[in-house]
């Protein structure tokens, strides 16, 4: 630091009494506080200092909500946050350079061109079956309001404690849902609230489940109507 | 790094923070010695120094020692830890999952920024997992929806980007910085 007048001198001692003690701190300490954020916020901290620039891509907890209120709360910047959001999520997925992920959570509250979710669905599940490597896929929690269908490895974690499928989404056929399960004992709690030609798939999983676990889960069913 | 000295009360080898005696049990409590980098000394109950993995493994490796010199830490932030590690022992002799949740949110909703913010090197030095993710909920909880300009002097960061990479960044993450709070 080169000082330019004396008079900087008491400028420097005055900001040094708010120290900056975080950013010393080591990236998976400053990951990991990220990690407590939505992972928009997290994204947001790349542009605090240098040193935080590239923190927010290996954060292992996401947490995406598209946070966009319908078209007629503010018509006229609708299409602009929609497309901010699109390309945030093109860059989240390109970007991050940790393939293991802990926890996913995705809200999606309105509707997605098709190529681009399939887009994020194939990379997500890259993420998973390299974390799936390692079983350290906890959570994985899906509200979405249209039709999706989630990668086939979603459930194959080892280590699952949470899955929670609101919304749209299309399951498989139920021996494979079977076969899933059956795979990831640590599931501690199920929710299926599903929509659509889905719905009635429900009960059956949550027979599944009864026979596959012989511990206690918590579950939550609901089967709406189409 | 030297930590300042302003600090009236500030005296070498006082003792702080000193548990009440233990008038009714004759059992004696082990005590363990702290000394901060700023020379202020801390005599805490075994069981509560034992909840610092650093610490522990201090004596685990030298059990003959009487005080454990922590030169990464300084007085205040230390006796926060300390006062929060004592309620947990409590909660560990008896638990009350509500209890614990409401103490432990009262604990950082009377902090300052700046105390939450100097906590966090120390819990994570001192290896205590429960208030670091305590501490790190609260900050959370308090830069959320603020702006960059804010989080910058929550933490006290400098900003070292040129005002065009900084608009380039922005621009990349339009979306990231939708809908924060007017400062």
């Amino acid at each position: 630091m080169e000082e330019t007048a004396s008079g900087d001198n008491c400028q420097n001692l005055c900001e040094k009494a708010n120290e900056d003690v975080i950013s010393e701190l080591h990236d998976d300490i400053l990951c990991y506080m990220l990690s407590f954020l939505p992972t928009k916020r997290a994204v947001a901290t790349s542009i605090l200092s240098t040193r935080w620039r590239n923190l927010w891509k290996s954060v292992t907890i996401l947490d995406i909500y598209d946070g966009i209120s319908g078209y007629y709360k503010n018509p006229s910047t609708y299409k602009e946050r929609k497309m901010n959001f699109v390309n945030f999520m093109d860059r989240l997925f390109i970007h991050r350079n940790n393939p293991s992920i802990l926890k996913f959570r995705l809200s999606l509250a309105q509707s997605y061109d098709f190529t681009c979710v399939n887009a994020w669905m194939s990379h997500l599940s890259r993420w998973i079956s390299s974390s799936a490597i390692m079983g350290n896929v906890e959570e994985l929690i899906f509200f979405i309001n249209f039709q999706v269908r989630l990668p086939e490895n979603l459930y194959c974690c080892q280590k699952l404690v949470t899955l929670k499928l609101h919304g749209h989404i299309r399951m498989l056929n139920n021996t494979a849902i079977e076969v899933l399960l059956s795979g990831s004992l640590a599931l501690e709690e199920l929710e299926l609230h599903l929509e659509g030609r889905d719905s009635r798939r429900s009960v059956d999983v949550c027979l599944i489940v009864l026979e596959t676990f012989d511990h206690r889960i918590r579950l939550h069913f609901c089967s709406l109507r189409s | 790094m030297s930590s300042s000295t302003d600090s009236p009360t500030l005296t070498t080898e006082t003792t702080q923070l000193s548990p009440q005696p233990d008038t009714e049990t004759a059992k004696p409590t082990k005590k363990i010695t702290l000394k901060s980098s700023d020379n202020q000394i801390f005599e805490v109950e075994e069981s509560v120094a034992m909840e610092f993995a650093t610490v522990k493994s201090f004596f685990e490796d030298s059990p003959s020692t009487d005080t454990v010199p922590l030169p990464n830490v300084t007085a205040k932030p230390l006796s926060q830890v300390i006062e929060f590690c004592k309620e947990q022992i409590k909660f560990k002799a008896n638990p009350d999952e509500a209890q614990k949740k409401k103490y432990n949110a009262e604990f950082v909703t009377e902090k300052s920024d700046k105390d939450l913010v100097d906590m966090i090197p120390v819990a994570n030095y001192l290896e205590i997992k429960d208030l670091l993710d305590v501490l790190n909920q609260a900050v959370a909880d308090r830069i959320e929806n603020k702006s960059v300009e804010y989080v910058r002097s929550f933490f006290g960061i400098d900003n070292d980007f040129t005002a065009e990479e900084e608009a380039a960044l922005r621009r990349e993450h339009a979306w990231a910085y939708e809908g924060v709070d007017e400062d």
